[in-house]
């Protein structure tokens, strides 16, 4: 198989598709539809191929395009396929065609169509862009480009203010983590110019061997890094971080600029993953079509925060600090998160709190030295968050575009099969023993137990809080007798919608296991987790019971909620303060330094030269009326004072 | 004669021919094209190692000449004044013929600028480019009489001052370095190597220059005439002074000041200064920014808070941040002229600029919303539009090792970065703000804006175009200036 051709068809293709629909849109019409939906159905072709037959040895590195490369910022875009690389872009390619076959039903009655699709076809560009990343740059490249296909889907109905609103917020929001994103690259780049290298190698798992045989070679030798005949200045390529980066701080390399590169790097995950304190744009972007929101905004955009840290592991890992800082913000992230979960009523957004608090499970794990773990979750997570959302899309189909919970009712018995898929993405998000979610939230909580107790905690209480929203949101959706209108009159959606369901399902369930698991997982296990494994298991099993029951108990044959917890309801009033402040220190601070600006530049320092110039120029216009006379005085001037320097 | 010598005054002599009756819109739209051609002739030419220069000595002592010649640095200026000059002479729709002679003279002016390689002559193209600039202010812009009339007094006046205190630098350079004897910026180029200046002398020097080029580049705290300026200017004189005219400032710094005075830029009260009146374009003119609530002073601020990353790549002084520094000159041209197109078809159509009374403009005029979308992402630094290439270098560039090491601690040039780098935030605020307000949302009632017809989406089109390939593959441009400025940053 060649590579370097499938790596340029992932990348390319969907652009090619994204640009042909935008060119020729008024031409192909309802053809740019199937010109999306075929690039799609390649690219899961190419991606299944890369899994089935991945190249041999661990990784394979090579160049796709030329971007840029001067002296010192070598940055032409490459490609990395390792097990990480190849496992993702299975979930972005898989979870993407599904959704665009999903939307060619979903979006039948959108006169807008081809906009659509072609916004898909270039958020599938530019996540294959991610997925493929061989460097910082083109990593930060395609995240800004990631950004702008969320942008533009989440706004796709732009007439309506809110979801207008909502696609600048999640921009903007996006964009403060991108401005600490580049902080820490500009930072990982300066130190690719210190040329020694941590004169202490860590001991790491036999794998990293040969790197760290290498590392010692040239941590021996002062001007090791040119000497090795290999020039590593200004090399940012993930591949080379392992031998280049410090491992930590030392005499030359001061702590405090390894712990600001490497909350950089994280800042900029915070945005795309949406950890508190920057989570607030992802509930919002839940105005954007329902299909989107199962692709970009629960599966593979926001994971890609995630993807981005395990694939900058060893810049994270050099400070200690900034290690702590991520495990509990993710971790504070997946408990405050899930209490806003449990008292919203759009199933939408209950869907949207839930996967804020599971890409904190996923944040809290990278920051406990288990990026894997992570990962995993990650996989398993966009299998059955894609199919919640999805399966949410054909409840909202089915009830004539009705989103709150306590409107709908009595489902089950309408829509049958959205509600038996629709329950199996439940239990595997839940956690229930065997499915898939189960496996992989115990591995983060195996790596809270041995790292950090107060997280440990933390997790256990998230993974009740989830059984128990999720059964609400269960029991409130689909039993007890018809709410609304919409839920009278329900439908089961078509073949094309529940087919995607269906595999979706399939998958919940089976990447918990053997195969598609070991193929999928990202990196070697972190090692035998033997102990205190049964203890972790009871705890979340344990909760899991404990959460359904409560859920059960609580909302069982009611009509409305019996709990209301404003603090809840109201997001512990985040975004009411972040409005408060921006109004305070942006939009105050712009006005009273715009006054400034315009009583001294403008008044002091233009005001008064101008005054007198223009005494100057009425007097010249007694000859004549007009503005060149004055323009000429300056000019003039300027000339005589010139001949008068030069004749001196 | 010469290419180079053809390509300044073929938009001269058109301006003449016109004044003299001939049809306007023909002869602009002409000269317009054919200099298209023959500056990507002159492009070609130079790719293929072909040496463009020509002299003709006009005074003896001091030796003045009228000299032209072609570096990669030229080239990309040039590039962008006859692709901005296409874009904004096809802007010109019913008007008399003052706008077409108008946007020829600032053409050739700035082209001669760009081209000349002697001081003399340089200074003397700007000067003519700025003339028809400041009268089609005055005579044609946009508001009632009184208030465009301050305007344009407050541009000469600024701009008039700006210009002697450049001529005051320039005159010492010649002085200083030509002992007098020549405005030969090639001659003063390999003496400044011989002279050796002092390094004090040298930084007063580069203040000055700094000072006189700052204020034509509307360098904070210089900057108060510029937005106005740009908000009163009728579009196609909009365009060219923000997209071509502008950049003279910083062209001459690069191509006159760094070379000249390698010691004087890095003194580190000169640093600090400079450092210190970027920051004020980036934060404060970037709130400034946010404040505004009509698109025409929205952009002209926004042009004024972009200069601020120039500058910053100008006081890295390291090469990656000074191949970015023309990068971005060369993407923030073609952007702001695209968004003062933009905003000249609107305000023709609809007669305000003001957010509060437009919105929904997209549902009928999804072409001026694409375009105005490239526009607006291009100066926000998306990745695949010029500016992010030209952006990314400069604050790379400033992390450069040669600029100060990190490890002993953030130097000032490292905070005027991270100010940088959250005035990128601020963009995306204050023009995805304005892009929504604009087009989405739900139409305004009684406003109707219809979209382009086909025969003048061509220069959009053009630029929009330039934008995403440069974008795409910034090497095209960053190659013609390979190793220019390897010497600069030693």
């Amino acid at each position: 198989m060649n590579y370097e051709l499938t790596a340029k068809v992932l990348l390319l293709l969907p652009l090619f598709s994204a640009l042909t629909i935008l060119l020729l849109h008024k031409l192909l019409r309802e053809a740019s539809v199937y010109v999306s939906l075929g690039s799609a159905i390649i690219c899961l072709i190419c991606s299944v191929r890369l899994l089935l037959s991945p190249p041999s040895g661990d990784s394979m590195e090579g160049m796709l395009l030329p971007f840029l490369n001067l002296p010192g910022l070598k940055a032409d875009f490459g490609y990395i396929l390792d097990k990480q690389a190849i496992g993702m872009m299975f979930i972005v390619t898989f979870i993407g065609f599904l959704v665009h076959l999903y939307s060619t039903a979903y979006m039948k009655e959108d006169d807008a169509r081809p906009r659509f699709f072609g916004a898909l076809s270039l958020f599938m560009f530019s996540m294959t862009g991610i997925v493929l990343s061989s460097h910082f740059v083109m990593m930060f490249v395609f995240w800004e480009l990631v950004g702008l296909s969320s942008y533009l889907l989440i706004g796709h109905w732009f007439k309506k203010p809110e979801a207008a609103d909502a696609a600048n917020k999640a921009f903007m929001t996006n964009r403060i983590g991108d401005f600490g994103f580049m902080i820490g690259i500009l930072c990982v780049w300066a130190l690719s110019f210190v040329g020694t290298i941590s004169d202490k190698p860590t001991t790491t798992h036999a794998l990293a061997a040969p790197e760290q045989l290498l590392a010692t070679k040239m941590a021996n030798s002062p001007t090791a890094v040119t000497t090795e005949g290999a020039d590593y200045t200004g090399d940012i390529r993930f591949s080379t971080l392992a031998t280049t980066y410090p491992k930590s701080s030392s005499s030359s390399i001061p702590g405090w600029l390894l712990t600001l590169a490497a909350l950089g790097i994280f800042m900029g995950a915070v945005g795309k993953s949406a950890q508190v304190p920057l989570h607030v744009w992802l509930p919002d972007a839940m105005e954007g079509p329902t299909p989107v929101s199962a692709l970009i905004h629960a599966a593979t955009m926001v994971a890609a925060g995630v993807y981005m840290l395990v694939r900058a592991q060893v810049v994270i890992a050099a400070s200690p600090l900034a290690m702590d800082v991520i495990a509990w913000t993710g971790g504070i992230t997946a408990l405050l998160a899930a209490l806003m979960a449990v008292q919203q009523n759009d199933i939408k957004r209950i869907l949207a709190y839930s996967t804020l608090s599971q890409l904190g499970y996923m944040v809290m794990s990278v920051g406990l030295h288990a990026g894997e773990a992570g990962m995993f979750h990650l996989y398993t997570h966009a299998f059955f968050k894609a199919l919640l959302f999805l399966g949410a899309g054909a409840v909202i189909y089915a009830c004539h575009h009705e989103q709150d919970i306590w409107k709908m009712g009595g489902l089950k018995d309408k829509t049958p099969m959205t509600f038996v898929t629709f329950a199996i993405g439940t239990l595997a998000l839940m956690g229930m023993p065997f499915m898939s979610g189960f496996f992989s939230k115990e591995e983060i909580l195996l790596a809270a137990k041995h790292e950090c107790w107060g997280l440990l905690t933390i997790g256990v209480i998230t993974a009740f809080l989830t059984s128990f929203y999720m059964t609400r949101c269960v029991v409130v959706t689909f039993f007890g007798k018809a709410r609304g209108e919409g839920a009278n009159h329900a439908h089961e959606a078509p073949m094309v919608m529940l087919v995607p369901l269906m595999l979706l399902a399939a998958f919940s369930i089976l990447s918990g296991y053997g195969p598609v698991a070991e193929k999928l997982k990202a990196l070697k296990p972190h090692g035998p987790h033997g102990d205190g494994a049964g203890l972790v298991m009871g705890l979340s099993i344990g909760v899991f019971v404990l959460g359904a029951l409560a859920g059960l108990k609580l909302y069982w044959g009611k009509d409305k909620d019996p709990l209301n917890i404003p603090l809840f309801a109201n997001r512990f009033y985040i975004d009411q303060i972040y409005a408060m402040i921006v109004k305070i220190f942006q939009d105050r601070l712009a006005w009273i330094v715009t006054a400034m600006d315009t009583i001294f530049a403008d008044g002091l320092a233009a005001r008064l030269p101008t005054a007198v110039a223009c005494r100057v120029g009425r007097t010249a216009r007694s000859l004549q009326s007009g503005q060149l006379q004055g323009y000429g005085f300056v000019f003039g001037a300027g000339l005589i004072l010139a001949i008068y320097l030069m004749t001196r | 004669m010469s290419l180079l010598e053809i390509i300044i005054l073929l938009p001269l002599l058109g301006a003449a021919l016109i004044g003299f009756g001939a049809p306007a819109r023909l002869v602009g739209r002409s000269v317009a094209l054919i200099n298209l051609l023959l500056g990507g002739a002159a492009l070609a030419l130079l790719q293929q190692g072909k040496t463009l220069a020509s002299s003709r000595v006009v005074l003896d002592t001091p030796k003045i000449a009228f000299s032209v010649g072609l570096d990669g640095l030229s080239a990309i200026m040039l590039l962008l004044t006859v692709l901005v000059t296409l874009a904004a002479i096809w802007q010109i729709i019913d008007k008399p013929a003052i706008y077409y002679t108008a946007s020829l003279l600032i053409s050739g002016g700035a082209l001669g600028a760009f081209l000349s390689t002697d001081l003399f002559f340089m200074y003397g193209f700007h000067e003519l480019a700025l003339i028809p600039t400041l009268l089609m202010i005055a005579i044609h812009g946009h508001g009632d009489a009184t208030t465009r009339r301050g305007i344009a007094w407050k541009i000469t006046v600024y701009l008039g001052v700006g210009s002697l205190i450049l001529l005051a630098g320039l005159a010492a350079l010649v002085i200083y370095i030509g002992q007098g004897a020549t405005f030969d910026l090639g001659y003063l180029t390999q003496a400044a190597a011989n002279v050796k200046l002092p390094a004090a002398t040298q930084g007063w020097i580069f203040f000055i220059l700094l000072i006189g080029f700052g204020t034509l580049v509307s360098l904070f705290p210089m900057h108060s005439w510029a937005a106005p300026a740009y908000a009163s200017a009728p579009t196609p004189v909009a365009m060219l002074h923000a997209g071509v005219l502008k950049k003279f400032g910083l062209y001459g710094l690069i191509k006159v000041a760094l070379p000249l005075l390698p010691l004087g830029a890095k003194l580190e009260w000169v640093q600090n200064a400079l450092l210190l009146m970027l920051v004020g374009n980036i934060i404060v003119i970037g709130l400034v920014t946010i404040h505004q609530d009509r698109l025409d002073t929205l952009l002209g601020n926004s042009s004024v808070m972009h200069m601020g990353y120039l500058f910053l790549g100008l006081a890295a002084g390291s090469q990656i941040a000074l191949n970015g520094v023309v990068l971005l000159m060369f993407a923030h041209g073609i952007s702001i002229a695209l968004l003062f197109a933009i905003c000249g078809k609107l305000r023709n159509q609809l007669g305000t600029l003001q957010f509060d009374k437009l919105g929904g403009l997209a549902a009928n005029a999804p072409f001026l919303s694409l375009m105005f979308a490239f526009g607006a992402f291009a100066s926000i630094g998306l990745p695949g539009l010029a500016n992010f290439a030209g952006e990314v270098m400069v604050f790379v560039g400033t992390f450069d090792p040669s600029v100060g090491s990190l490890t002993s601690g953030l130097k000032n040039i490292h905070w005027a970065t991270i100010f940088g780098l959250w005035g990128v935030v601020m963009s995306a605020v204050y023009m995805l703000r304005a892009y929504r307000k604009l087009f989405f949302g739900k139409p305004s009632s009684g406003l109707f804006m219809s979209d382009l017809v086909s025969s003048q989406r061509l220069p959009f089109v053009l630029l929009a175009v330039v934008l995403l390939v440069a974008g795409c593959y910034p090497g095209f441009l960053t190659g013609l200036i390979h190793g220019m400025f390897v010497t600069a940053a030693n």
